[in-house]
């Protein structure tokens, strides 16, 4: 992004000072740095820029701007990232991720509801804790809670033809559905977690919670993992965002539909390249094909 | 341009997710709706399908917070062509914004952030305004802040600066009386100076809202019933306007639907009471 050639000197001058103030990180109590990012007491520097109030300090006038400016951003976090906020608590999920991440990667758009466009990529690439596996799994089931709840939905492959000339329409997956494969009930904890709001689980415990096996690292759910579980996330057809569990062999055949593929041929995908799932899949094939136009998963492969 | 041929509306709310399942199911009669545009701005999802239903029944006004007209960046036509693309949705009579940066090279604030009031700022910010309203093919309108700082370089109150935009980009106002109170407690103006300084006639519509009074400082936090000083401001403005449409705001700690409606009716006998006092 650049600047506009018109835009007076003077005012980007002010502006580029304000953002860099405002977008400081406030401290435990939400006052504003003592220091401003040029290194110079704020006392000291704010007020060459903002004039004091009857009632207040220019840096007073301007730490109101750094509160709001964090305290929207991070409650846009919270509300978004439900369940890692409840897995860390509010403090943690501040400290560890949501502020070092604002700070990364500013945001880029104008809309606060892509505010956490890239947090996967920081998490794989700056997210250092033990707990990195879960928490980034976390993260990826509210991005697609979130796009469940926002995507388009594209005309789906049975509109318009008869139903056995959908068989061979090469498709892809509506833009809303995403799949999860993963070695524990992370679905089925985050309904348990989603009980409560985040401050119960600061001073609750979670091994009383079906999924949760025990506490890690003090006050971190591990989860029982004792199979391979599936998912699918999507918006139905009433525009519910909806999860549920899938077979091993369902998320293997869908998964197919990521890059595009005809039914035609996943099914025979199934009896040359997936044997592995043949004999789960065999029985209910026709169930789950009949399941996925009911639903309108599957829609015509763009031509991009 | 002058405000006679924009249609009055009545009294109107916010759009909230909290009231959308008695607004689906008992159809209040509320006159119209005012949504946040950029809420809708999106290729389809639920957002556009409750946008339908609403629009079945209610007359609806888009009103925007990301425009940032007086950003240092240039304008966004991406984003423009959506506000435009959801105008021919909504048939909106008029769009609004906010008079305020909120984006350099560097990112987004997602903030309503105030301008220095100097003269070659506001012909910067009128030449974009004009853009706008030229783009969208619809009035266009800029909404007077709630502030919380002034600049060493302001050279203008702001109310002259606020005009100076309107009139040389032949735009409207959208006039925040709550907003006007707010600024008006924390910078130390007279609001009456604010209402007598700005041309009414260019008011093309009023927002009403709560506040939070901190003491040092009002913070416009649309959180609370209307304050009678706000009530106050709205009877003496709004008959100079012409009786424009009035919405109330309210954004957090949201009441029940019916409890929202009846602070904006309060609107109503406002009028009322105004147009006895007339007779």
């Amino acid at each position: 992004m650049s600047y506009d050639p018109n835009a007076p000197e003077k005012l980007k001058e002010v502006q580029s000072w304000f953002a860099s103030v405002i977008t400081q990180p406030i401290d435990n109590k939400s006052h504003i740095a003592p220091l401003s990012p040029q290194g110079n007491p704020i006392e000291s520097e704010a007020p060459l820029y903002i004039k004091p109030s009857p009632t207040l300090k220019p840096e007073q006038r301007i730490e109101i701007y750094n509160q709001q400016y964090w305290w929207r951003l991070l409650n846009v976090m919270h509300t978004t990232y439900t369940m890692a906020t409840r897995m860390l608590g509010y403090k943690k999920f501040n400290d560890e991720i949501a502020v070092p991440y604002l700070e990364a990667f500013p945001s880029e758009h104008y809309s606060v509801s892509h505010i956490g466009d890239r947090l996967l990529e920081w998490m794989e690439h700056h997210y250092a804790g033990s707990d990195k596996q879960i928490l980034t799994d976390a993260i990826a089931i509210d991005d697609a809670m979130n796009r469940a709840f926002f995507e388009t939905s594209f005309c789906p492959i049975t509109e318009g033809i008869a139903p056995e000339e959908a068989f061979t329409v090469h498709a892809q997956l509506q833009p809303h559905v995403t799949l999860f494969k993963m070695d524990y009930d992370l679905f089925g904890f985050r309904k348990e977690i989603h009980s409560k709001d985040p401050d119960y689980w600061s001073s609750h415990h979670y091994p009383n919670l079906e999924h949760a096996l025990s506490e890690q690292g003090g006050h971190f759910p591990q989860l029982k993992k004792d199979r391979t579980y599936c998912f699918i996330v999507y918006r139905t057809r009433m525009n519910r965002v909806q999860w549920e569990e899938i077979p091993l062999a369902e998320h293997a055949l869908l998964s197919l539909f990521i890059d595009g593929v005809s039914i035609e041929q996943a099914c025979e995908w199934l009896s040359e390249k997936g044997k592995e799932y043949l004999t789960d899949a065999g029985p209910h094939i026709q169930e789950w094909i009949q399941g996925w136009i009911a639903k309108q998963l599957l829609r015509e492969k763009s031509k991009d | 341009m002058r405000n006679q041929d924009i249609p009055k509306l009545g009294i109107g709310l916010g759009l909230r997710i909290p009231h959308y399942a008695d607004i689906f199911t008992k159809r209040p009669a509320v006159d119209w709706f005012e949504i946040i545009s950029e809420n809708f701005m999106v290729d389809g999802g639920k957002p556009l399908f409750n946008l339908e239903r609403i629009l079945e029944t209610y007359t609806v006004v888009q009103h925007g917070v990301s425009l940032a007209i007086g950003s240092p960046t240039p304008l966004d036509f991406e984003y423009l062509k959506r506000l435009k693309a959801l105008t021919k949705i909504t048939r909106t009579p008029w769009v609004s914004d906010h008079l305020c940066w909120g984006q350099t090279p560097g990112g987004h604030y997602h903030d309503l952030l105030p301008l220095p009031y100097t003269r070659e700022v506001a012909n910067y910010v009128a030449e974009r305004a004009r853009i706008v309203q030229d783009y969208l093919e619809l009035p266009f309108a800029l909404e007077n802040l709630s502030s919380y700082v002034s600049y060493q370089i302001d050279e203008m109150p702001e109310w002259e600066f606020y005009t100076h935009i309107a009139e040389k980009a032949d735009t409207f106002f959208m006039l925040d009386v709550n907003n006007i109170y707010v600024s008006s407690r924390n910078h130390g103006f007279d609001p009456q100076d604010y209402v007598r300084n700005i041309p009414l006639d260019r008011v093309l519509q009023i927002h009403i809202a709560g506040h939070n009074d901190k003491g040092e400082y009002v913070l416009d936090t649309h959180d609370h019933p209307v304050r009678d000083e706000v009530w106050q401001l709205y009877a003496d403005v709004w008959p100079k306007t012409g009786g424009v449409s009035t919405l109330l705001e309210w954004d957090s700690k949201i009441p029940p639907f019916q409890e929202t409606w009846e602070e904006a009716l309060k609107a109503k006998q406002f009028q009322r009471n105004l147009e006895a006092g007339l007779r």
